[in-house]
């Protein structure tokens, strides 16, 4: 063994020592190229040429920062920054007919995928590129305090900002400064199909206990009560958090138990645990599809529209999605009715705000043009134009009455009656510990009674970290 | 007189090649400038933001602004975290079942496809499709597959009387981290059966020939020859899968985002989450992340250090 190894390290070694006889030529060669360049090369030389690399990449760093500055021939170039997918035939028409008007302005409109926005902005911001006008979802506030989102009271003044529904309003801002101004509101409501009610014999659901009396005629009839989407989880908080509002007739809780302030030191409070007890009766009750806390948004809508679902509990955007995928059947008969009431004769309180809005970059050059281009964006004629066209709920006073589709009239009318109660969380860690507390409670892995100081302790935890 | 001399050190000899008397030096050496432009684009790009994830894990930073230092504060707030704790044990389950899975089952595999089957090329092909699928098209397929109402996997779990059985796979605890884990293998087998398949061909057929005429059984051949042989290759795939099971966050992001319930959250997801998700509402806990993100480094780091010592061991 030892033999043939030994022989194959006489062969291995014959054949290294043809690589060394070349390689030695080869090295021969390298040293003296190395002496040559040592020659001409001292560290000092390379320091030099290493710093000259430098110099050179940073130049072009700064060169590539003026390029995206955006000021090309003295025109003010306006950056906007939305996730709004359903505004993108409308917007690219806006900002062209306002840059024809406005020669001197160019507006470059980027329509982010959701998925992708919060990473792109926050990216930006970090490298102070915020861009001009953007979409601030739950940063407004933020923004606004770190001096990064202009503030709007000023910029826009007041009586500009008056025209928005005061939630829409509220949802952006500290105290009495505001740093972002809706650009659609929502309100939840129960889409249903007509038809399938005459089917089962039932009327429009006052309560939620009325509701939950509809599921056996429904079922008899063969059809899902309700389909709900649970996918992701904010949709079960977006359920769960307007129950505290309508166990208690205070808008102002929830908002207090987002801040952990006042009557909402603690998510550990009777309220809660009602909401939670009640939320865990209306899915107990088989109100909503088998599967629901896995159930798409865009599943929940098939649900309804192909005639397996009787209702659908959802949004105010939900009409724009069924012009895009309904079939024409549905369209003509689906109908909408408020959220359910705790009790009968009980103000039918339905989750609001605003969907989406938008902030301006108080670091922007073109702060002047940007503002400008706001306040021609929310002329009311032009603005409610915009509403309809993209079959949105308008975020503004003036606006409302000129809602054209019926269905998202109804809708804007539980606003304008003031049945609105807030449910976007802006506090560290509240959405996910809410939305958690609520599935848990479904899903029987823990009692309302213990769901609601658990809570609030992963909203503590939450908020330890930095 | 005597002179003592003490043998050179192990840093003395190492300074002794770097700054030489003689006046040659490193930096004096051609071979620094072929260097340069990858040290320069490695210090750019993994070098700064490593340390500057690991100054941003002793700060609490929004992700703009001046961070304010707070030292060791988010490690102590890590360890209180039950959210991290579950993520830290989904991303153990998910190395350990995925590496076992993810290795064991394309060995076997591409064993059984050595024997020259007239379809084992078809076969081999088909395998390898869902490698060129993007991990995110991959969830978003799965995602659907699984959905609870109108999702293939359901019905035809109904149309074969299993009805029983169908559930929301995605939205139920006790299933999401399996169906990841199956998702994960679908992703990866025809990747790694193929890296074994190379191995395979590099085996000298007359050892199995060799073995055949010995009387050696086809089972005898591959757990006696093939296995063995391929040791090399296995302790890569091993070392791939550990590697990208610790780091596992697109299959998740696009089929769960770590729900239902943080029930399938990985460290990766978490500090997504805590960065630009949910997880941290207004208020982006970017401080928070970076300690995360480093705990996740020098858990790979160590992993893979040990998995590497293992590996040189037997040879050394």
């Amino acid at each position: 063994m030892d033999g043939e190894n030994s022989r194959q390290g006489q062969a291995c070694g014959g054949r290294a020592a043809g690589w060394a006889v070349s390689g030695g030529a080869v090295a021969g060669a390298d040293r003296q190229g190395a002496r040559a360049v040592a020659g001409q090369l001292s560290r000092r030389s390379v320091l030099r040429a290493g710093l000259g690399a430098g110099a050179l990449l940073a130049g072009g760093g700064s060169l590539a920062a003026c390029g995206s500055s955006g000021s090309a021939k003295g025109k003010a170039a306006l950056k906007m920054w939305t996730w709004y997918t359903e505004d993108a035939k409308a917007f690219p028409k806006l900002i062209s007919e306002y840059e024809s008007k406005n020669p001197h302005v160019t507006i470059e409109n980027r329509i982010i995928n959701f998925d992708n926005y919060a990473p792109a902005l926050e990216s930006a911001v970090s490298a102070g590129e915020v861009p001009d006008i953007f979409a601030p979802g739950v940063l407004a506030v933020t923004y606004g305090k770190a001096g990064i989102a202009l503030e709007l009271k000023q910029a826009l003044g007041e009586s500009f900002l008056s025209q928005c529904f005061d939630s829409t309003n509220t949802e952006y801002s500290d105290g009495d400064k505001q740093y972002g101004i809706g650009w659609e509101a929502q309100t939840f409501g129960i889409f249903y199909s007509p038809s399938s009610f005459k089917k089962a014999k039932i009327d429009i659901p006052e309560t939620w206990d009325d509701l939950i009396a509809t599921v056996e005629p429904l079922k008899k009839a063969g059809l899902i009560c309700c389909s709900f989407n649970g996918t992701p989880s904010a949709s079960v908080a977006d359920f769960f958090l307007p129950l505290i509002t309508q166990a208690t007739d205070d808008p102002e809780l929830v908002i207090n138990l987002d801040r952990l302030t006042g009557s909402g030191r603690s998510w550990n409070i009777p309220p809660v645990v009602q909401a939670l007890e009640m939320t865990k009766k209306v899915f107990d009750a088989q109100v909503f599809n088998p599967g629901a806390l896995g159930t798409s948004g865009a599943a929940q809508e098939l649900l309804l529209y192909s005639g397996k679902a009787a209702m659908t509990w959802e949004g105010s955007w939900a009409p724009a999605d069924f012009i895009s995928t309904a079939p024409k059947s549905f369209l003509d008969e689906y109908d909408v009715f408020p959220n359910p009431a705790w009790k009968s004769g009980a103000r039918h309180w339905t989750p609001n705000q605003a969907g989406s809005g938008l902030s301006l970059s108080a670091k922007s050059p073109y702060v002047d043009e940007a503002v400008k281009f706001v306040k021609w964006l929310y002329e009311p004629k032009r603005y409610a134009q915009v509403m309809n066209d993209t079959a949105s709920m308008p975020a503004t006073k003036a606006a409302a009455p000129l809602v054209s589709n019926p269905i998202v009239r109804k809708m804007t009318a539980y606003l304008t009656d003031g049945d609105g109660c807030p449910h976007i969380l802006m506090g560290q860690g509240s959405e996910d510990a809410a939305g958690n507390g609520a599935e848990a409670v479904i899903k029987g892995s823990a009692t309302s009674a213990q769901a609601a100081p658990q809570i609030q302790a992963a909203v503590l935890q939450a908020r330890k970290a930095g | 007189m005597q002179v003592t001399t003490s043998p050179p050190t192990r840093s003395s000899s190492y300074a002794a090649r770097v700054f030489p008397r003689d006046g040659t030096s490193l930096f004096r050496s051609p071979g620094i400038l072929f260097v340069l432009p990858s040290l320069a684009l490695f210090a750019t790009f993994v070098g700064y933001p490593l340390f500057h994830a690991v100054y941003l894990s002793l700060t609490s930073s929004p992700g703009f602004g001046p961070a304010t230092f707070v030292g060791g504060r988010n490690f102590q707030v890590l360890w209180g975290d039950p959210v991290f704790w579950q993520a830290l044990r989904d991303t153990a389950i998910f190395t350990v079942a995925g590496t076992v899975l993810q290795t064991v089952v394309p060995l076997a595999v591409a064993l059984l496809l050595r024997e020259g089957w007239r379809g084992a090329l078809v076969l081999r092909t088909i395998y390898f499709i869902p490698s060129i699928v993007s991990l995110t098209v991959s969830g978003l397929l799965w995602q659907l597959a699984l959905a609870p109402n109108f999702g293939p996997v359901n019905q035809v779990l109904q149309s074969i009387g299993l009805g029983s059985l169908a559930r929301p796979w995605l939205a139920d605890s006790n299933t999401v981290v399996p169906m990841v884990i199956l998702v994960s293998l679908w992703q990866s087998f025809g990747f790694m059966l193929l890296i074994f398949h190379a191995g395979l061909q590099n085996i000298d057929p007359q050892l199995y020939e060799a073995a055949r005429i010995d009387g050696a059984s086809k089972f005898r051949e591959a757990w006696s020859i093939a296995i063995p042989l391929l040791r090399p290759v296995t302790e890569l795939v091993v070392m791939i899968n550990v590697i990208s099971g610790l780091q596992i966050f697109d299959v998740i992001y696009t089929m769960t985002g770590g729900g239902p319930i943080h029930a399938s959250e990985s460290l990766s997801t978490y500090l997504y989450s805590l960065s630009f998700g949910n997880a941290s509402g207004a208020v982006p806990a970017f401080g928070y992340s970076a300690a995360i993100g480093l705990v996740l480094f020098v858990l790979t780091a160590l992993v893979t250090f040990t998995l590497y010592r293992l590996r040189k061991s037997p040879e050394e």
